[in-house]
């Protein structure tokens, strides 16, 4: 089960997606997010789908991986289907029976919900997950939160907490395997019961967990600052980055898919968000 | 027949993936009742796979695991009885402790198998002695003891199970050498008065030798051979090409015979070889 949660794990292979800098993959995030929120019409979702897929492609990363990653917001994904169909109100009626009114509408606006997070939850997984190693991930971070230092903000310390927060996610999640295979172990069982006897079998699970995120808390500060580490007051880094011509296309690449979402936008078609 | 039987089992870790990894590959092994079983190996070997296999924490990819003859994955529901009956102590298992107090840690294996609460505290009672952990520890906060300490609970809450069989992967690790001869000096006694079977997994060759009836040696997801400690350290060469110590006992006698004392290969502990020297040199027995 908890292999499957594929958040924080880097999917090792050399690709144009892998090489390219993390500050211009954190704007393709960006951009694409913004862009799901602009499209108006299926064509944009076709669009935005197809650019997806073929970055997908040059990451050389198989689609299954990437579609595990959303096994974890399957329920958010229904949720917000069924409240779309049952609860949008629009001008044509499809299915009335009691209190229940199903609307066109509401069927359009659940899909393109779908859509919109399916695809949102793929483009940054692809971008910044899959394809960017942590430490690249915090280093792009930190340069394009630096102008906040201006107003006091801690952006080096905020940007090392994420990046080892990242880092981190699969060590716990071994650490929660091995507890609950010791707990199991003993007899203990997760899957049966009511909500409330599930929730007590959480106990033996979550203190023990607790107790290792603290000790590996606690012993990756003293090593840190066994090795000097003071904070990021003149830190300096191993790897610099810096931008090559593929990153220019990929801006120029990311400009030009918002624009043909705009354009899409204006093509008559069936619904509109 | 064998108390616990592995049959051709195979295990690969994410398979299809580009982070497979084939941990078992074709295991065969039993485990005789009231026996001690040691299994060593390099790391990476496939020993904490193994040891998962017992009791039916993960399931041979291919192959049988059985209990008193009976294959423990053919019905799931099976499976927490069987978790009863095979103990399993993992490396460094005081991180498993949550409870409030030691006696409620040590209970909750018996509390899971639905026992009476007099039954649990005789349990509880049972397997504080085996451990030797003493009664005014059990109202006290795991939390609150020792390493060594922590360990003897966390024992001692496989223990309250009264498994027949106790699976044990590094049971002595990170102690001083008085801690690990009360661990195991309390295995064994559980054993006598229990007739359970032991399997130890340990990189501790010295105790391998003095308490083991049998030791397989994994190599590289297979088995490479199995026998008395007396056989298995007697290949000393072959251990130590596959990143394996060799008791000290054995190096002594192995400097031995190189100066021309004759001892017999494969003696192991520093008793048989006090034996043996005792009666190279001309003394009546000691």
């Amino acid at each position: 089960m908890l292999k499957d949660i594929t958040l924080g794990q880097y999917y090792p292979t050399e690709s144009a997606v892998h090489r390219a800098d993390p500050r211009v993959k954190l704007l393709l995030a960006t951009v694409y997010i913004v862009a799901l929120f602009l499209i108006k019409n299926i064509w944009g979702f076709v669009f935005a789908a197809a650019a997806l897929l073929a970055c997908i492609r040059l990451a050389r990363i198989p689609i299954s991986t990437i579609l595990r990653g959303l096994k974890a917001v399957l329920f958010i994904l229904v949720f917000t289907a069924v409240i779309n169909i049952f609860w949008t109100k629009g001008e044509h009626l499809l299915v009335s029976w009691k209190f229940i009114n199903i609307y066109l509408e509401g069927i359009y606006t659940a899909i393109f919900m779908a859509l919109r997070i399916v695809l949102l939850i793929m483009g940054t997984g692809l971008f910044l997950t899959y394809t960017t190693t942590p430490i690249m991930l915090t280093n792009g971070l930190e340069y394009v939160l630096s102008p906040l230092k201006v107003f006091g903000v801690q952006v080096h310390e905020f940007a090392m907490m994420m990046s080892t927060a990242l880092r981190f996610i699969p060590s716990l999640m071994e650490d929660t395997d091995r507890i609950m295979d010791a707990q199991k172990a003993r007899g203990a069982s997760f899957s049966s019961g009511g909500l409330i006897a599930k929730a007590k079998a959480l106990i033996p699970i979550l203190i023990p967990l607790f107790v290792c995120a603290f000790k590996r808390a606690d012993d990756l500060s003293v090593a840190m600052e066994c090795r000097c580490y003071r904070g990021g007051k003149g830190r300096t880094k191993m790897t610099v980055m810096k931008f090559r011509t593929a990153d220019w296309l990929w801006t120029v690449g990311a400009a030009l898919f918002v624009a043909c979402i705009l354009l899409l936008n204006a093509v008559p078609s069936g619904f509109v968000l | 027949m064998a108390k616990l039987e592995l049959k051709d089992v195979c295990y690969s870790y994410s398979p299809g993936t580009p982070f497979e990894k084939k941990a078992l590959q074709n295991i065969s092994l039993s485990i005789e009742a009231g026996s001690i079983t040691g299994i060593i190996g390099h790391t990476g070997s496939g020993k904490s796979t193994l040891v998962r296999m017992f009791n039916g924490l993960l399931t041979p990819d291919s192959g049988t695991v059985l209990l008193d003859g009976t294959d423990i994955n053919a019905d799931k529901k099976n499976l927490s009885s069987v978790m009863c009956r095979v103990g399993l102590v993992m490396q460094y298992p005081e991180y498993q402790l949550f409870d409030e107090t030691v006696e409620k840690d040590i209970s909750f294996g018996p509390k899971n198998m639905k026992l009476s609460d007099e039954e649990i505290v005789e349990r509880v009672r049972e397997a504080a002695d085996f451990t030797g952990i003493p009664s005014e520890m059990l109202s006290r906060s795991p939390f609150d003891l020792s390493g060594g300490q922590k360990r003897r609970v966390a024992i001692a809450g496989v223990l309250a199970m009264r498994p027949e069989v106790i699976v044990l992967d590094e049971p002595a690790a990170g102690l001083d050498p008085m801690g690990r001869k009360e661990i195991l000096g309390g295995l064994v006694n559980y054993r006598d008065r229990t007739g359970a079977a032991i399997v130890i997994v340990s990189h501790n060759m010295e105790d391998m030798a003095n308490y083991c009836d049998k030791i397989i040696v994994l190599k590289e997801s297979r088995e490479a051979f199995a026998g008395t400690p007396e056989e298995v350290f007697a290949r000393r060469a072959e251990l130590e090409e596959n990143g394996l110590d060799v008791p000290d006992t054995i190096k002594l006698a192995d400097e031995l015979r190189a100066r021309g004392v004759p001892v017999s290969m494969g003696i192991c502990t520093p008793h048989a070889l006090a034996k043996e020297l005792s009666l190279l040199l001309g003394y009546s027995d000691k």
